[in-house]
């Protein structure tokens, strides 16, 4: 009886810590940094001239130690065939229209140039550096219960005044993101569906035409 | 004679000095983006000379630098990213030589379904004199090319350009093509050259498993050209491709390029023949 109530006790408590948003970063990136995997994105975002458009992505995740991530545009048409491909030390942008990769070092690149880092998407722990997280609360979605979590840049230059996360509890990882300018509008909707487990490798996410013209940027 | 010896002397000297300061400035940067040994002869007119070329990080700004005999050229080029929505290109090249001088600007641009370039060169001599790789060509020459997407594979291009020779002979160009894009990309246009008309075909795709890119381009009609350009990746990771270019037409004119791990060269005949050898270094691998 006395260890029913201990292990109750330590549930209790485990579930009391999973409250916390270091708790559920935690949670989040040790789930997505488990093992490669894929997820299709959509919903609206937010162009350079304040349109706003609806938009598709591929995003494909290698987590560890040297972290790769590819985001395939699927929609809008005008940027079918697009990719972005980002790692610790370098942005990849292919521009399907003109052949041309060009490649930024990463801590020059401004990767938000859409209104939303979509690698953030897949690197949980930045984004909480990125932006002051408050859990909010729970609530049922139809993939199941979820943590409601809000937050506000730390950095003014990110393009966006709130955000809120909905974040899966039995298999944590994000289902939604939603960001907010400061008159409370939605700038950025987006959803984050079919997301599997993949065998990925870093030559798969690497993948470009042979002949695309390379532009180095400093 | 004395006076242009003097000259002579005085422009051998500011290039000595030019070629000092360039190379203090890789030894302190220790990590020039590339640069480029070449051997460049010809036969009718007979003509030999190195060719150097160096490409320094500035800022955000790349610095260009050319030397060849009694020729050299000084630009700067840029460009600024949109993440994947776009990018935009420029820039500018001085140069100098006993032959004459050449200036020429250029810029470039994308965004979302609309791509974008122009350029504009004068120079008061052939061009290839003042650089072997450019063409046998003097004077202004303007150009502009855009390119439209239509829907998600469809591709609308079109190519406009005008010169003005040394003589002051105008000449124009237009074409415009219409492109598919599927797993292959094919290219039907029209166009003409300086009042000869002639019509395109392109086709472009991969032909086997390790992703090998084979480009061909024809232009038959009043004009006659075949360009065919074949890359290869020989190691995906350093940016190492075996790249095989040929471009034959009909008033007989050819060249051949080949090209792997920083070596090239490049064979052509246009009324005489040329070879050019050239190798290239470039801190943290080739592109």
């Amino acid at each position: 009886m006395n260890k029913l109530l201990a292990i109750a006790a330590v549930l209790f408590l485990g579930l009391g810590v999973a409250q916390t948003i270091p708790e559920i970063t935690r949670q989040v990136q040790a789930n997505l940094d488990r093992s490669p995997w894929e997820a299709t994105i959509s919903g609206r975002i937010q162009l350079p001239d304040g349109s706003s458009q609806e938009a598709e992505f591929r995003l494909q995740v290698i987590p560890g130690r040297e972290q790769l991530a590819r985001v395939e545009f699927k929609r809008p048409a005008a940027l079918e065939g697009n990719f972005m491909v980002v790692s610790d030390r370098e942005v990849w942008n292919y521009l399907f229209l003109t052949n041309q990769l060009i490649i930024q070092p990463r801590a020059r690149a401004r990767v938000e140039g859409l209104g939303i880092n979509l690698a953030d998407l897949g690197d949980f722990h930045q984004l909480s550096e990125r932006v002051a997280l408050r859990l909010a609360g729970e609530q049922n979605s139809p993939a199941g219960a979820v943590w409601r979590i809000t937050g506000t840049p730390r950095d003014a230059t990110l393009g966006f005044a709130s955000m809120e996360l909905l974040v899966l509890k039995s298999d944590p990882r994000p289902l939604s993101i939603t960001l907010r300018d400061s008159s409370n509008n939605v700038v950025s909707e987006l959803r984050m569906g079919d997301f599997r487990r993949a065998n990925l490798t870093p030559q798969m996410l690497r993948r470009r035409p042979a002949d695309a013209e390379i532009l180095r940027r400093n | 004679m004395f006076r242009v010896e003097r000259v002579k002397h005085r422009y051998q000297r500011s290039l000595r000095l030019v070629m000092v300061i360039l190379g203090l400035q890789l030894s302190a940067f220790g990590l020039g983006q590339s640069l480029s040994f070449g051997l460049y002869g010809r036969l009718s007119p007979d003509h030999l000379t190195p060719t150097l070329e160096a490409t320094l990080p500035l800022g955000t700004f790349d610095l260009h630098t050319r030397f060849q005999q009694g020729a050299m050229g000084v630009g700067l080029g840029s460009t600024m990213g949109f993440a994947a929505l776009g990018q935009v290109s420029y820039g500018v090249l001085a140069s100098l030589g006993f032959a004459g001088w050449g200036l020429q600007g250029s810029a470039s641009g994308t965004f979302g379904p609309l791509a974008a370039s122009i350029e504009a060169l004068y120079s008061n001599t052939l061009r290839s004199n003042l650089w072997v790789g450019d063409q046998a060509e003097g004077g202004l020459r303007l150009g502009l090319a855009g390119r439209y997407r239509l829907a998600p594979r469809q591709t609308l291009g079109l190519q406009l350009g005008f010169s003005r020779d040394l003589l002051g002979t105008p000449r124009g160009s237009g074409e415009l093509t219409y492109a598919l894009r599927q797993s292959q990309t094919y290219t039907f246009g029209l166009g003409v050259d300086d009042s000869r008309l002639y019509g395109l075909l392109g086709w472009r795709g991969e032909i086997d498993a390790a992703g090998t890119m084979l480009t061909t381009t024809l232009r038959a009609g009043q004009l006659n050209r075949l360009e065919a350009a074949l890359t290869a990746p020989l190691d995906p990771e350093q940016f190492n491709n075996l790249k095989l270019h040929l471009t034959l037409a009909y008033p007989w004119a050819a060249s051949l390029g080949v090209e792997a791990h920083g070596f090239r060269a490049d064979a052509a005949y246009d009324g005489g023949f040329s070879l050019w050898l050239r190798y290239r270094l470039t801190p943290g691998g080739n592109e």
